[in-house]
């Protein structure tokens, strides 16, 4: 089942996160067409957020095209194909962007930040193996 | 963009005009208005002394404010029905508990008072929130006492529930399973569950509330929807301070001489601020630093 990796004390609210999070799994193919989502009960008790507000994530997904509610099943991905590669990177562009000025800021240089990314990157990919 | 009207539309659980509280010299509420939908789950927050409590107070009927009035589900709070009481569940910031009861036999006393009591509902509570069924009230500690009063808050499912910082002394599991209660709490009435819920645990709230009412010495601050504000409220950082005007909500001198400012970009004119002033998003817990420094 799809894991969500919410941050409620972030400034981004909540039903933001979901929408952001679905969004990209559809588009990286991680999620792909049929694939159902956990129920909006299920979301809540676990990482323990209003049920109001996933409800209110899945309708914006809907309205945007992404998922369908299914009778008796639940919230279905409703696109088969993953993105092109352009259309993702302009999605990771607003993260790169921000973290460019945090480098910027802290006065690191553009060959340290492009390695500390790559190691994280390889880090971050071991731990989705081995979950 | 409808949010407001929308939510007009909507009953409106709690109603409150022009609320004003003093004790003496000492101002407590201060022409206090606004109300809540059937549905919400709004969060009051607040310094100590705000005013959080003694609002809460008068919503139920337990405190006569000197001006304006308050209503829940239509009734006027100081004349509360038996048919708007059975709604209510109230947990206070200290649990009024009978010391010499056993724990079974507490429920059981306020049980009796409600038509519409679940033996297992208040049951499956108890275990939910490990409750010793069998000790004496006066031998549990604050942390249980409190859990007790929640379960006697819940137990014959409400639809309007008020918890005057209904978790500060349980640990984070204690915590997370009040929450997790909330969220699955079903009215008997089958109406949408109303929670009005003031705490200074800021992590916590923003996993439940709907909306945010911020109190400042007895004063409305800011309310809104949680969404709309974390889109909406930014902070601004400039090197002069921005002039008092609408959509200004604070300003405040920083350490190092600059400026920070909790703008509402909704009601700020276009051009108010300076071209190199810098924008940011809040989370909760710095929103109300801001507001409050």
């Amino acid at each position: 089942m799809f894991r969500f990796d919410l941050l409620p004390s972030s400034a981004t609210p909540i039903y933001r996160q979901i929408v952001d999070q679905v969004a990209r799994a559809v588009a990286s193919g991680l999620l792909a067409a049929d694939d159902e989502l956990p129920s909006v009960r299920a979301v809540a008790q676990l990482y323990v957020v209003n049920p109001m507000t996933v409800s209110k994530a899945y309708s914006l997904l809907e309205v945007q095209g992404l998922v369908e509610r299914r009778r008796g099943v639940g919230m279905i991905i409703r696109g088969s194909l993953a993105t092109a590669l352009p259309e993702r990177l302009a999605q990771l562009r607003p993260a790169l962007e921000h973290a460019a000025s945090v480098s910027r800021q802290l006065g690191i240089t553009a060959e340290a930040s492009i390695h500390a990314f790559q190691q994280i990157l390889v880090a971050t990919d071991q731990e989705t193996f081995h979950e | 963009m409808n949010e407001t009207s929308a939510r007009h539309d909507a009953a409106a659980a709690i109603e409150v005009n022009h609320l004003s509280l003093r004790y003496g010299a000492v101002t407590v509420l201060n022409d206090v208005s606004f109300s809540v939908a059937a549905g919400s789950v709004l969060g009051v927050v607040g310094r100590n002394g705000a005013g959080k409590s003694s609002l809460l107070q008068c919503l139920l009927g337990l405190t006569v404010p000197q001006g304006g009035a308050s209503s829940l589900h239509g009734c006027s709070s100081l004349a509360l029905t038996d048919a708007v009481k059975a709604r209510l569940g109230y947990v206070a910031q200290t649990p009024e508990l009978f010391d010499w009861l056993r724990v079974r036999e507490q429920i059981a006393l306020i049980g009796g008072l409600y038509p519409g009591w679940s033996e297992a509902r208040a049951s499956a509570l108890c275990r939910r929130f490990e409750l010793p069924d069998d000790l004496r009230v006066v031998k549990l500690s604050l942390g249980e006492k409190q859990r007790l009063a929640i379960v006697l808050a819940l137990a014959h499912q409400p639809d309007l529930l008020v918890f005057d910082e209904p978790s500060a002394s349980l640990d984070p599991v204690g915590r997370r399973d009040f929450l997790r209660a909330l969220f699955e709490q079903e009215a008997l009435n089958g109406e949408a569950v109303t929670v009005v819920i003031s705490s200074h645990l800021l992590h916590d709230l923003e996993r439940v509330v709907t909306h945010l009412l911020f109190l400042d010495q007895g004063r409305v601050q800011l309310i809104g929807a949680r969404d709309e504000l974390a889109e909406q409220i930014r902070a601004v950082f400039t090197d002069t301070p921005v002039a008092s005007q609408a959509g200004v909500l604070h300003t405040r001198k920083l350490a190092d001489n600059t400026w920070q400012s909790v703008i509402d970009v909704r009601t700020l004119p276009a051009g108010s601020l300076p071209p190199n002033a810098r924008m940011q998003a809040f989370g909760l817990a710095d929103l109300f630093v801001a507001l409050n420094s």
